[in-house]
């Protein structure tokens, strides 16, 4: 086997190999036999008829086709193996001529990354600060959530919740009636000027009034009419809100006074910003590391996360009930239009997840067979009685190695905001390169008592 | 009559193809007009071989239907033309 190796793109080689001819006989006969059992030819037998019988009636493209189909992934192992290349997807095979048989694979190579000095990140997570404002504003909106509506019998103002009879009748005599219409007043109901209408009515108060339907409207019978209402006013409800005191604090959960109650929203306030900053940092710092790594990927990588996010964007579309044609129609896109407009975030992520690998690569991190338990457990807990069915699921080779992945992915983050924050590994390391320099200066004297305490620890 | 209307084709079969690598004899078919001396002189002076003997057979055509339509396919005549050892005839490229 003749093998010549050329690179032809970013991680991407092509092969030609020239295939001995003493080589082909064998398997060109099988593959004969084998068209010729599907497509028996008149006076022979299925299989039987011989191979110069076959050639004149298949054809020899044919007959090679079939004979790549059984031994070229063969030869393809082989050519890899003869050319040491690493292949990340399947390479395509095509047969540039027969005599003597030449065949040309392309074949996307294992991505190939680089590092930084990713030592050299530094990220510092944003100052987190509660405003008593803020803690307010939680109240409010927890006052707001038990408020209760009360009937009363003055006018209608704005933010009132309004029982009423509608009856409308379009500029060209088409009926709107809707009985029994809970609303709350406010300036945005469709149609507008709806909503101005009603405020000043009393309950039991009947008005009419003309209103114009937008021409967006999603009702097109409606759509850009003008439509004459008579309303009648039944009931007018106030919102009325709770006094914020403990009693509000123990009606919105195991909390004995208000005071508990704020702190507790200040505690939960406070974590959230936390977590913010803390995921603003890390993308920053997976921003650094992407951008100081030198990064080499085939472009089918790409396509692949593509088909991967299109697939999960379908299946979400599917358990909402839409279908992707749908979704895509409504988008008014075609799929190679997504397919496109996904590209940088794919390419993005890409280079985020190679990045992160190498790195996890470089620190040493490893995943324990424990941590892949307790995460299986983790995950399972909020199931309650089937947790037992859905640890037994995880517990397959699949869902397992996926965890094991995340689980991986998640250390690794967490050593980079660690590094890059310039906690842990960082000082370590900075102790170590203090010390190699005191090692270099006095390197009789100087052993292993002080080793170098960093590591992937 | 002519030789070239004599042989119609040859019968190309897993059978023909055995007596043809074995027993040296190759079958054809023949116009149903031909006797075995016009069979033999035929196949001696187009493949440029020697013929030591000639059979036949009178092969009847099948009856045939199409619905309510009866027909016959043609009868038509088969020959084995026995080469002297050692001489062969060439059908196609390759066998």
């Amino acid at each position: 086997m003749n093998i010549q190796k050329e690179k032809t793109g970013p991680c991407e080689y092509t092969l030609t190999i020239e295939v001995e001819p003493e080589r082909l006989q064998k398997p060109l006969r099988e593959a004969a036999q084998r068209l010729n059992r599907r497509r028996p030819i008149p006076g022979f037998r299925p299989g039987k008829a011989p191979y110069a019988m076959a050639e004149r009636i298949y054809g020899k493209d044919l007959i090679y086709e079939e004979m790549l189909y059984q031994v070229g992934n063969e030869w393809y192992q082989e050519a890899l193996e003869q050319s040491q290349l690493e292949p990340y997807a399947q390479g395509q095979m095509e047969i540039v001529q027969l005599e003597p048989l030449t065949l040309k694979i392309s074949v996307p190579v294992q991505p190939e990354v680089t590092l930084g000095d990713y030592h050299s990140i530094r990220v510092e997570p944003k100052a987190v600060e509660v405003q008593p404002a803020e803690i307010d504003e939680a109240l409010a909106q927890i006052q707001e959530s038990h408020a209760i509506w009360v009937p009363v019998e003055h006018a209608v103002v704005t933010g009132n919740q309004v029982l009423i009879d509608a009856i409308g009748t379009t500029a060209d005599g088409k009926p709107v009636e809707q009985k029994d219409l809970t609303l709350e007043v406010s300036e945005d109901i469709t149609p507008s000027g709806f909503g101005q209408n009603l405020v000043g009515m009393r309950p039991g108060e009947s008005k009419e009034f003309d209103v114009e339907y937008p021409a967006d409207f999603r009702d097109p019978s409606l759509a850009g009419k003008r439509v004459h209402f008579q309303v009648t006013v039944k009931t007018v409800k106030e919102k009325e809100l709770p006094p914020l005191d403990d009693a509000l604090a123990q009606s919105a959960g195991s909390f004995g006074t208000l005071a508990e109650l704020r702190t507790y929203i200040e505690q939960e306030l406070r974590k959230r910003k936390e977590e913010e900053a803390r995921d603003a940092a890390l993308e920053e710092a997976l921003d650094a590391l992407v951008e100081q790594a030198t990064l080499e990927y085939p472009t089918i990588a790409v396509e692949r996360e593509i088909d991967a996010m299109i697939k999960s964007r379908a299946d979400n579309l599917i358990q909402q009930g839409f279908t992707l044609e749908g979704y895509l129609q409504i988008i008014g896109k075609t799929l190679p239009q997504l397919r496109a407009e996904l590209r940088p975030q794919a390419e993005k992520r890409i280079k985020r997840g190679l990045v992160l690998s190498k790195f996890a690569e470089a620190e040493g991190i490893t995943v324990e067979e424990q941590e892949i338990d307790q995460e299986v457990n983790r995950l399972s807990e909020p199931f309650g009685q089937r947790a037992e069915a859905v640890k037994t699921a995880l517990s397959a080779e699949r869902p397992l190695r996926s965890i094991a992945n995340d689980v991986r992915r998640r250390k690794a983050l967490e050593r980079l905001l660690a590094i890059a924050t310039g906690r842990g590994m960082v000082q370590a390391d900075n102790e170590r390169d203090q010390k190699s320099a005191e090692l270099a200066m006095k390197a009789e004297e100087t052993d292993n008592e002080k080793s170098p305490t960093g590591g992937g620890a | 009559m002519d030789i070239y209307e004599v042989l119609k084709r040859p019968i190309v079969t897993e059978k023909s193809g055995k007596q043809s690598e074995h027993l040296h004899r190759y079958t054809f078919e023949v116009d149903v007009r031909a006797n075995k001396q016009q069979i033999k002189d035929a196949v001696e002076q187009i493949f440029n071989v020697q013929v030591l003997d000639v059979n036949v057979i009178n092969v009847r055509g099948k009856q045939r239907r199409w619905g309510r339509i009866i027909g016959r396919t043609k009868d038509w005549k088969k020959a084995i033309v026995t080469l002297a050892p050692g001489q062969t005839i060439q059908f196609f490229e390759g066998v």
